[in-house]
């Protein structure tokens, strides 16, 4: 009964009657949309395009948006307020009425937009995508200034009100996000991005509740669900809002005081968010206290502006002193629920294979179906590791137990030569997956100890294979055309490679003098961590470095360098057809053997 | 039969309305008079369903009245502050209200336009303060309410307008029965058409009766004595107010007049004596002044 009372029997009539009054809002539409999508490209010489479709879309927001403000205004004055509720139509008839009107008034400029971009020819972008997006965005957005309207009792608050709500699940996010970043500093080996991703992935679908799933994903009838779905409860919203509100406050800025309290405490939480990149490097302690306090002031502000009285009410500093004790409640049970994994490593035999490194970018495919596409790690599974050409999964049960010893190391302590993070990841058997994050740093009296554990996994000739095929997979050439070469020299002087340097170079003595080199680096080198994390791809640009590039490189004034890049057919080598390395003289043999070319 | 019962309202920490008791009959012209900020509009916005109350009941023919209740449809309220939509004229606003109320006559709107010499056609928030109240109360009597509440209506108007306006308020009451609830200032006029008053202070209804009754209770004369005049305590009557102006004493009194007069006599040498009509100005500011209003001395 009550839902069948929230439509007013003249509904259709009342809609014909706003939109009448709407009569100089269509011209101006229709006008502002005419030049700016189709005169202003024809006079400019250039056909219509998906830009001028773009800016038509957001031209429509902005006048639906300005229309929705008119329109809703009426619950923000007095004397509006009385005249429009004192008739025979209830507040929930009357907002209906005022929804289904702007949502006409919408269609018909979306529609216009739409049947103008019929006529366009898409080069790069289906236009059908911007209305997948944006006309729920558009439905949503008029419900969203119904609720700002219930909720507040001035116009310009009610316009700021239905941006605020409008972009509340993204004001969530960033919330959430900045309270994975306290997780990460209190919980050694969390990361905030592994938790935001399995957070945003798994349970908060803020691309479905934004529609811009439909777009990555592809358009299916989940899309109508879902928009249902979101209707249904900002309409909720809006009957519940509308039954308490209270009309007699308006004028006020916010008229519900739960509200009130609510965005007070939201708007305070994104301020020291927002100022959170100035104070980046500030620690655990500095990030909480800079939270604190500037979460304090904005408070007051906000408040001080709400109340229009630089007086706090007692209830606004019983609210501030709760959320204080909730912040410090989130801490202790962040830190204690940590506490408890932050020592947990693996069993060797549970483990199928596990990834160690500084890249956290996969780029792969799920199956051999799949296109190719970019993924976090943390989004990845086995699978797409093991089809990626810029990662290592080493699956040797002695190198799994290996990287575990390593593991038990970081977590005694996350000291090293220098700042480094990386991730470890370990695929169980059962499918679990077990990630930690770690940022080691530099303390001048590092004992070595990682590098020690990890030294002896380097020089393992699985580790070599897979980490430098190029240099120890005798194989790993056969059947390769001969490749292209270039080299470069940096140094002192202006050095010009004679072209018959080029013609003199023979890959396999190459390989043959850099795998000496190595052999004698992974062994001599005291930075073997560094060595481990890094992605294979940086080997083809990477140079010894570290510690021991200065123990045999000192002194060195001016480094002088050959670049030299490789490039096979790319059939014959799959997708490791390029190679660009840098040959100092920490690699001796390989310069040495680049020098004699220059003969 | 419109009856407010004990309905409080208070806005934040402002206790505004106040166990409000109103009793207001079919073909009955409800005065609401009282102090400035008293809550008169804030009562009215109640009745209307504007305001939503704390606590208490509004009822028209026994059905409690909400913002959702069939009877409320026949409510028409017309606000003191007054407002129109955007370049309505009162065409267009009439066809708007068509709309929502069901008993709105053409014919009487046409005849209430010629009567009150409206431009139908002419932007209402171009209309003067005078032309505008004109307007609304076409709109209203046109709408044929059963309840009809009018917040100052006649505010800002000419004697001759407002003849008018009582004219036809009276008509309608006469013919169709409605209950008319009228909060003004203009207690001269109230006085006249007004079938009862309900008298506001501070937020409480300090006094409804009817009108005659009203001035059945409340007496006013003027004497002249050979003498100084003292009030004295008496059963049959209440000296509620006495002043002397020249020789002369007015009185205001509650009760028995004859009494009065016969103490007046026993104790001094009445040379005139005379019962003067007693208006409802003089019923409100006895009222309002029992409650302590306006009782300040400029001195003090």
């Amino acid at each position: 009964m009550e839902w069948k009372n929230s439509i007013h029997k003249n509904t259709g009539r009342l809609v014909i009657n706003g939109l009448k009054e709407k009569r100089s809002w269509f011209l101006v539409s229709f006008l502002i949309l005419f030049i700016t999508v189709i005169i202003i490209p024809i006079i400019t010489g250039s056909r219509i395009q998906e830009g001028h479709i773009v800016v038509g879309m957001v031209e429509v927001f902005f006048l639906v948006f300005i229309n929705c403000m008119i329109d809703f205004s009426y619950m923000h004055d007095g004397r509006k307020l009385a005249y429009n509720i004192s008739k025979p139509i209830t507040d929930l008839q009357k907002i209906n009425v005022t929804i289904i009107t702007n949502m006409v008034f919408t269609a018909v400029l979306v529609a216009v937009l739409f049947i103008t971009s019929m006529f366009i020819k898409t080069s790069y972008m289906d236009i059908g995508e911007l209305f997948i997006v944006t006309v729920p965005w558009l439905i949503t957005g008029i419900f969203t200034a119904a609720i700002s309207g219930v909720l507040t009792g001035n116009s310009i608050s009610g316009s700021l009100a239905t941006i605020i709500n409008f972009t509340l699940p993204l004001s969530f996010l960033a919330i959430i996000n900045y309270f994975f970043r306290i997780v990460e500093d209190i919980a050694i080996g969390f990361n905030a991005d592994i938790l935001f991703n399995t957070f945003v992935e798994n349970y908060y679908r803020i691309d479905i509740l934004y529609f811009v799933k439909y777009v990555e994903d592809g358009f299916d009838f989940t899309y109508f669900i879902v928009l249902a779905a979101v209707l249904v409860i900002l309409y909720g919203l809006i009957y519940v809002l509308t039954k308490r509100r209270k009309h007699e406050r308006a004028g006020e800025l916010v008229v519900s005081d739960g509200y009130k309290s609510f965005i007070s405490i939201i708007i305070a939480s994104l301020v020291p968010i927002a100022f959170s990149s100035i104070f980046y490097n500030v620690g655990f302690s500095g990030r909480i206290i800079t939270f604190v306090i500037l979460f304090a002031l904005a408070y007051y502000l906000i408040n001080a502006v709400l109340e229009k009285s630089f007086r706090l009410n007692r209830y606004t500093i019983k609210l501030f002193a709760g959320f204080m004790v909730f912040f410090a409640l989130f801490i202790i049970i962040a830190d204690f629920a940590t506490n408890q994994f932050e020592g947990r490593l693996p069993v060797a035999s549970e483990i199928s294979s596990v990834y160690i490194g500084s890249n956290t970018w996969i780029y792969s495919q799920e199956t051999d179906e799949s296109e190719f596409e970019g993924r976090q790690i943390y989004s990845a599974t086995e699978e797409f590791m093991k089809k990626a050409d810029n990662v290592i999964l080493y699956e040797d049960q002695e190198t799994i137990q290996a990287i575990i010893d390593v593991h038990r190391e970081i977590i005694k302590n996350q000291d090293y030569y220098y700042n480094m993070s990386f991730v470890i990841a370990y695929y169980y058997n059962d499918g679990e997956i077990l990630y930690r994050y770690y940022n080691l740093l530099e303390k001048s009296d590092y004992d070595g100890q990682k590098d020690a554990f990890v030294k002896e996994l380097m020089n393992t000739s699985d580790f070599k294979l897979k980490r430098m095929p190029f240099v120890y997979d005798d194989n790993y050439l056969t059947g390769s055309e001969k490749p292209s070469i270039t080299i470069h020299y940096e140094g002192k002087d202006v050095r010009s490679i004679p072209q018959s340097a080029i013609g003199k170079f023979n890959v396999e003595i190459f390989r043959a003098n850099l795998k000496k080199d190595f052999d004698k680096y992974l062994i001599e080198s005291d930075t073997s961590l560094n060595f481990l994390i890094q992605s294979p791809n940086d080997f083809y640009f990477m140079e010894p470095y570290g510690r021991y590039k200065t123990e045999i490189a000192e002194p060195y004034i001016v480094e002088e360098a050959y670049y030299v890049e490789i490039s096979f057919n790319e059939e014959s080598m799959k997708s490791k057809n390029y190679f660009s390395l840098r040959v100092t003289e920490a690699f001796p043999e390989t310069y040495a053997y680049i020098e004699s070319l220059m003969d | 039969m419109l009856k407010v019962n004990l309905l409080n309202k208070s806005f934040r920490k402002f206790h505004v309305l106040k166990d409000i008791n109103i009793n207001a009959e079919p073909g009955q012209i409800y005065g609401l008079v009282g102090s400035n900020g008293c809550g008169k509009t804030t009562l009215l916005k109640h009745i209307i369903q504007v305001f939503r109350q704390d606590s208490g009941e509004i009822h028209y023919n026994n059905n409690l009245i909400t913002e959702k209740s069939e009877e409320i449809k026949d409510f028409y309220y017309v606000q003191d502050d007054l407002f129109f939509p955007q370049n309505s004229t009162l065409k267009s606003l009439y066809d708007f209200e068509k709309l929502l109320y069901t008993g709105m006559s053409l014919e009487k709107f046409d005849k209430l336009v010629k009567y009150f010499k409206i431009d139908i056609n002419k932007k209402l928030n171009n209309m003067s303060k005078g032309q505008k109240r004109q307007a609304a109360f076409v709109l209203a009597m046109s709408a044929n309410p059963k309840v009809l509440l009018l917040d100052e209506i006649v505010d800002g108007l000419d004697a001759v307008i407002r003849r008018k306006f009582w004219n036809v308020l009276i008509k309608e009451v006469i013919e169709n029965n409605i209950t008319v609830i009228i909060s003004s200032h203009a207690l001269k006029e109230l006085d006249n058409i007004c079938d009862k008053v309900g008298i506001m202070h501070e937020g409480a209804i300090i006094k409804e009766e009817e009108m005659e009754s009203l001035k059945e209770n409340l007496k006013r004369v003027q004497f002249a004595i050979d003498g100084e005049y003292e009030d004295v305590i008496d059963e049959s009557y209440t000296i509620i107010k006495s002043i002397k102006v020249g020789s002369v004493y007015f009185v205001t009194l509650r009760g028995d007049v004859n009494a009065f007069r016969k103490s007046l006599e026993n104790r001094y040498k009445l040379l005139i004596f005379d019962e003067l009509a007693v208006n409802l100005e003089e019923i409100f500011i006895t009222e309002l002044g029992g409650a302590g209003y306006g009782m300040e001395e400029l001195d003090s």
